[in-house]
């Protein structure tokens, strides 16, 4: 025994070793033995600038397809000029397409049908590629509470856009606050499924305050108070956040942690959350760098099974970081007969300026 | 007055008999013979040895200190033995016609078992001695010969033991009886160590080249422990050569091992001995010399790889003898792993007509991790029948990650310089801090009873936290939203007696009160132990306890591999986690001293704590979304049946057992459910076998059932909602889970071989090598299934799912050197 034996042995097993963790373990492909049930998501919401909505889906085999491929979009010109495009020598530009998918497990032909507490009932129809509040986004120019923004079109996945839900075609629907809806699916060869919640009041922003005085303007970097009007109800959302007028200013400081406050709950039984105290951080901007922008900020009012879906959530069961999607055991919110859930959402905003 | 099964027929047999018979006769009084008993060559005590007085049946074994005291024996002179496996009988001659007690100090040598000795080995005194179920001792053969990972481990030899369970290859973590690991005492040298593991629990702390013995009790123990209800482990140092420095060093593929020992000096009559044991990974080392390039820095220098961790680990301990009666030993461990890493950006210069901007970052994780243990130990002998012993002890678990980012602008105008920077700061940390002051007195009462009873108040400081903090050049800004502080304090009492009611008969009683600080109510933990000596050879046992628990771990539920371990006092608002123990068994010692052992067990749990894993489909930013520090309340219980057959002593020795076990947990959203580290069939086999003086061969086989797991059964959307200025909805694909861990993986099953080469010699040192291969049928024991959607390259349909093993240990050879010097 030599060193230059241990070592010959500490090079061997070492190459021993790793041969045998490299044993390439195969693919298996899965099977589900499960009956499907529909996957429902049922929006009311009682702002002017966003569609109540319906959308149906079912579950899926983990052998299905999950998605379908149907064509390609779009979204716009990239002009070389611009340093944010990638382009080849001499090349001025090129079109941005996208590619668009449709979920397998999209239903089309179910029967929707909503009702409210005093006998109106009104039938949703399934519309084809609609697009929501995001829409205007779509416009070079748009006014949003009051504000006109320019807005660059060539950022967007349609995907994101590009949705398919049964809506009130006849014009006819319109929520009302603290109302009860109830819905109705039948869709062929699935479970019925039934739905019911009651819609939340209508928030009111009533004004800020920052070192001492009611503004209109927010100076950066500190604190400030807001205020809305005590109402009845269970909780609300609060955000706020700087209003970029395009994709390639979409941070600030080049970070994506500025610009907004953290946002949090408010329960509007609690008198110590009115006025709440905030901090628009907006990281190293300057008065060099920053000019003056655009600041809005939602007060968005929940019903409980909106709370109960989006804010307490699921306690999670299943942890496996190998995992390419989370897990859950099936969610059913406000529903009946299928997972998913129903909830209503009414909002109100203030849009004004921030400046150093 | 039980029987002794060693005699010896002597030449002073009728010398003896003589004066035994008339002082029987005449009815004079008695008088006690006391001592320890020690290895000659090192003066390491010897546990379990036969203590016996030539032609009677009056004898006794000594402890784990090799104490041993033989009471009322009648005055006179006599020839006193000591016999043990693999020393030589040593024969003292005692005189007590005096009636003073007598001390005496046997050393026994080393040697070959001659035909004509008739020896008892520990395993049989420990047969006749024991009271309690699910007791086993491993020494520092037993431990070397079970096949670990690269290097002998304590904790990989108790996993080959009935009873005991783990979650992977990875994990060295004890799942005892369906206790998890944070319910077994773990202590070294009497002092609780919190997270006896290194490199996320692949290898446990404690350095085998310096372990005497390790005492492990799967469940039922007496009285004096307490404060867990899952196992106990007690790993005992070695004191330290008494006669002269020796040493020995052992060099394995990922770490270097020293040690040294030897006597104190005399000095005024006080004597003693130290041993101090240190090992290192040096991989880091390795990887670092071999200067892998992976970069430039700004100046155009290259940027090799640097290893990022390493772990070591050193043990001291020393005794003084003050003077017979008197003893002081101090016992220290301090192990570390450390994970460090940083990345230096280059300066990055952007200018134009009228700014030149200099940009600068830095990117950095520290992460060290490890335990401290520092022990005081004072054992006065107050009189040969009573001893007591006071233990001062600290003993601190830490782990604290630190990541840093820095990042620098210098904006250079032509008449001004503007210096922007931020620097974030993300910590995590847990620290816990026992201080532990416990006094124990043993008493033999009398010849049927022994009583020990002592007190304990325990110390812990908890300190869990979560910090951000970000500096810019004009704020200063930090939030944490984790800061658990929590001080708690046990006081316990205990009361145990060791009854002899018959040559057959023993019971065991005992009582714990604990005082919890947090908590207005005093715990009271019953226990209570039964043997009966059906024969010679078969004894049947039995043992009943309660056993309550005062802290807990916050980590998930589902992990398979196990970085840190965050621990917790049990909260103000929760009760003390409390567990029955019901174990009844039956052992058997052939004349061969093969020990056979069958128990069957029922464990049950209330007041458990499980970490709430973090909610889904949470809006980020809401409180609902961190569970740190949430629980949900849990209950369980856990059947078994196991078997054990071990043999110890000769050419030819190892184990077999085979375990039978059902563990059910209970949580409001998952029900009743087996948790991740249940199997139902467990079996192993460790032998190992002398070949000649120089070769040993070992082999390891387990078989089990597979781990529990959770199917996927399909695919549902869950929604996600942004309310900012854009407010949409956007559905996130999830997997439909089936009931928890209602899947098993395919079995487990594992061969191991090794082999060890004594009797080496290189420029004078003697060395042994040793090799192994782990895993030699390359079986793939699943850890974990990873998933992948399957994806169309053409048109990027998703078309199914698919998943793949993520294996355990493949086929693993590893070779080590150890030298003696």
């Amino acid at each position: 025994m030599n060193f230059k034996v241990l070592y010959q042995v500490y090079i061997f097993s070492f190459s021993l070793s790793i041969f045998g963790c490299l044993a390439d373990n195969p693919w298996e492909e899965l099977e589900s033995d499960y009956d499907h049930i529909l996957n429902v998501f049922g929006l009311i919401s009682l702002d002017s600038s966003q569609t109540s909505y319906i959308g149906i889906y079912r579950t899926t085999d983990l052998n299905e397809t999950s998605q379908n491929f149907i064509g390609v979009d779009t979204l716009g010109w990239c002009d070389c000029e611009n340093e944010e495009c990638y382009c080849e020598d001499e090349e001025s530009g090129y079109w941005i397409i996208d590619s668009l998918y449709e979920p397998a497990a999209l239903i089309k032909d179910a029967s929707v049908l909503l009702s409210d507490e005093v006998g109106n009932t009104y039938e949703f129809s399934f519309l084809e590629k609609i697009t929501l509040v995001d829409t205007i986004y779509l416009d070079t120019t748009f006014t949003f509470y009051g504000t006109t923004i320019d807005w660059d079109t060539t950022i967007y996945d349609t995907n994101n856009f590009r949705i398919n839900f049964y809506v009130d075609l006849t014009g006819t629907f319109n929520p009302q606050p603290n109302m009860q809806y109830d819905l109705s699916i039948d869709a062929p060869g699935f479970d019925p499924v039934s739905g019911s919640l009651r819609t939340p009041y209508v928030p009111s922003l009533d004004s800020l305050v920052q070192q001492g005085s009611s503004i209109d303007t927010l100076r950066i970097n500190e604190p400030f108070e807001i205020f809305w009007t005590s109402q009845p109800g269970l909780k609300g959302f609060l955000t706020g956040e700087v209003i970029f007028g395009n994709w390639w200013e979409d941070s600030l400081d080049g970070r994506s942690d500025c610009g907004y406050f953290d946002p949090f709950i408010i329960d509007y039984s609690d008198n110590n959350q009115n006025p709440s105290s905030v901090y628009p951080w907006i990281c190293n901007e300057t008065e060099e760098t920053f000019p003056v922008r655009d600041y809005f900020i939602r007060l968005t009012s929940m019903d409980e099974n909106y709370y109960e879906y989006f804010i307490v959530g699921e306690s999670g069961e299943y942890s496996n970081a190998l995992l390419n999607y989370p897990t859950t055991k099936g969610r059913s919110i406000g529903i009946e007969g299928g997972f998913g859930f129903f909830g209503s959402i009414a909002s109100d905003g203030l849009m004004l300026k921030i400046s150093p | 007055m039980k029987k002794f099964i060693a005699t010896r027929i002597n030449s002073n047999l009728s010398k003896y008999l003589f004066i035994f018979s008339i002082n029987l006769l005449l009815g004079q009084g008695s008088s006690s013979v006391s001592g320890f008993v020690r290895n000659d060559q090192t003066g390491e005590p010897i546990s379990y040895a036969n203590v016996y007085i030539s032609n009677s049946t009056m004898g006794a074994a000594t402890n784990r200190d090799g104490y041993f005291v033989i009471t009322n024996i009648p005055l006179g002179i006599y020839e006193i033995n000591a016999s043990m496996m693999g020393y030589g009988v040593q024969k003292k001659e005692i005189d007590l016609s005096y009636g003073e007690p007598v001390r005496i100090e046997i050393r026994m040598k080393e040697e070959a078992i001659k035909g004509s000795e008739v020896l008892v080995t520990a395993e049989r005194q420990k047969f006749e001695r024991s009271m309690e179920s699910s007791q086993i001792a491993l020494d520092l053969r037993e431990i070397n010969s079970a096949p670990a990972f690269v290097e002998p481990d304590i904790f990989r030899t108790l996993q080959m033991l009935p009873g005991v369970q783990t979650t992977s290859d990875f994990s060295s973590a004890l799942y005892v009886r369906g206790s998890t690991p944070d319910q077994n005492l773990i202590m070294l040298d009497g002092i609780a160590v919190y997270n006896p593991y290194h490199l996320g629990g692949i290898f446990s702390t404690f350095n085998t080249d310096a372990i005497k013995e390790a005492d492990f009790h799967a469940g039922g123990f007496p009285a004096r422990y307490g404060g867990r209800m899952g196992a106990i482990l007690n790993v005992v140092n070695r004191e330290g050569n008494t006669g002269k420095v020796t040493g020995s060093a052992n060099i394995s593929l990922i770490s270097s091992k020293a040690l040294l020992e030897g006597p104190i000096p005399k000095w005024k009559g006080m004597k003693g001995s130290w041993m101090i044991s240190g090992r290192r990974t040096y991989f880091d080392k390795v990887v670092n010399a071999l200067k892998i390039p992976i970069g430039q820095n700004s100046n155009g220098d290259d940027i090799y790889f640097q290893f990022p961790y390493y772990f070591y680990d050193y043990q001291i301990k020393a005794n003084l003898d003050i003077n017979p009666d008197h003893r002081l030993t101090y016992s220290r461990f301090y192990g570390d792993d450390k994970l460090k890493f940083s990345f230096d950006d280059p300066v990055e210069v952007v200018s134009n007509d009228n700014v030149t901007v200099n940009q600068e970052s830095t990117f950095s994780v520290d992460w060290p991790w490890g335990n401290q243990t520092n022990g005081l130990t004072w054992r006065w002998i107050i009189s040969p029948k009573t001893i007591a012993k006071t233990f001062i002890s600290n003993s601190r678990y830490r782990f604290d990650f630190d990541l840093t980012f820095r990042d620098k602008s210098t904006y250079i105008y032509s008449d001004s310089t503007v210096n922007n920077f931020t620097n974030f700061t993300f910590n995590i940390y847990d620290i816990i801090v026992d201080n532990t002051i416990e006094t124990e007195i043993d008493w033999k009462y009398s010849e049927d009873h022994q009583i020990t009873s002592g007190f304990q108040i325990k110390s812990i400081d908890f300190d869990l936290g979560l910090r951000f903090e970000i500096d810019t050049q004009d704020t200063s800004f930090s939030y944490t939203p984790l800061d658990l502080k929590e001080a708690t304090r046990e006081i316990s009492f205990y009361v145990q007696d060791r009854w002899e009611v018959s040559d057959k008969l023993k019971l065991r009683g005992g009582l714990r009160a604990t005082d919890y600080n947090l908590h207005d109510q005093l715990y009271f933990d019953p226990r209570i132990g039964i043997k009966y000596h059906y024969s010679d050879n078969i004894a049947l046992k039995g043992n009943w306890g309660i056993y309550h628990q005062f802290l807990t771990t916050a980590n998930n539920q589902d992990e398979n591999l196990r970085l840190v371990e965050l621990w917790l006092g049990i909260p103000k608002e929760k009760p003390a986690s409390i567990s029955q123990h019901v174990i009844a068994g039956i052992e058997y010692m052939s004349p061969r001293n093969i020990f056979y052992r069958m128990e069957i067990y029922q464990k049950d749990f209330d007041n458990l704590l499980t970490l709430k894993q973090e909610n889904t489909n949470t809006v980020e930013g809401t409180s609902s979304d961190s569970t740190t520090n949430e629980f949900w309340d849990t209950r369980g219980n856990s059947q078994g049946v196991e078997l054990l057959i071990k043999k110890s002593s000769g050419k030819f020795n190892g184990w077999f057992g085979y375990t039978f076990s059902k563990t059910k947990y209970y949580t409001e959203p998952s029900g009743w459910h087996y948790p991740n580290f249940d199997r139902t069939h467990t079996l192993n086999i460790v032998a190992s076998y002398e070949l000649n003086s120089d070769l040993e061969l070992s082999v390891a086989v387990t078989q089990s059932s597979g781990n529990p797991y959770t199917n996927i059964l399909g695919r549902v959307y869950d929604w996600e909602q942004n309310l900012y200025s854009e407010t949409y909805w956007y559905p996130m694909d999830s997997y439909i889970i089936g009931e928890k861990n209602t899947e098993r993986y395919d079995d487990y099953f594992r061969f191991d071989i090794g082999m060890t080469r004594k009797g080496g010699n290189l420029f004078g040192l003697e060395y042994d090598t040793y090799w192994q291969i782990m895993n030699l049928t390359r079986h793939v024991n699943i850890l974990s299934y990873g998933y992948r959607t399957k994806t169309d390259p053409l048109t990027g349909n998703q078309l199914g799912v698919e998943r793949r093993p993520v294996p355990m240990f493949p086929l693993i050879f590893t070779f080590g050197v150890k030298f003696e010097f």
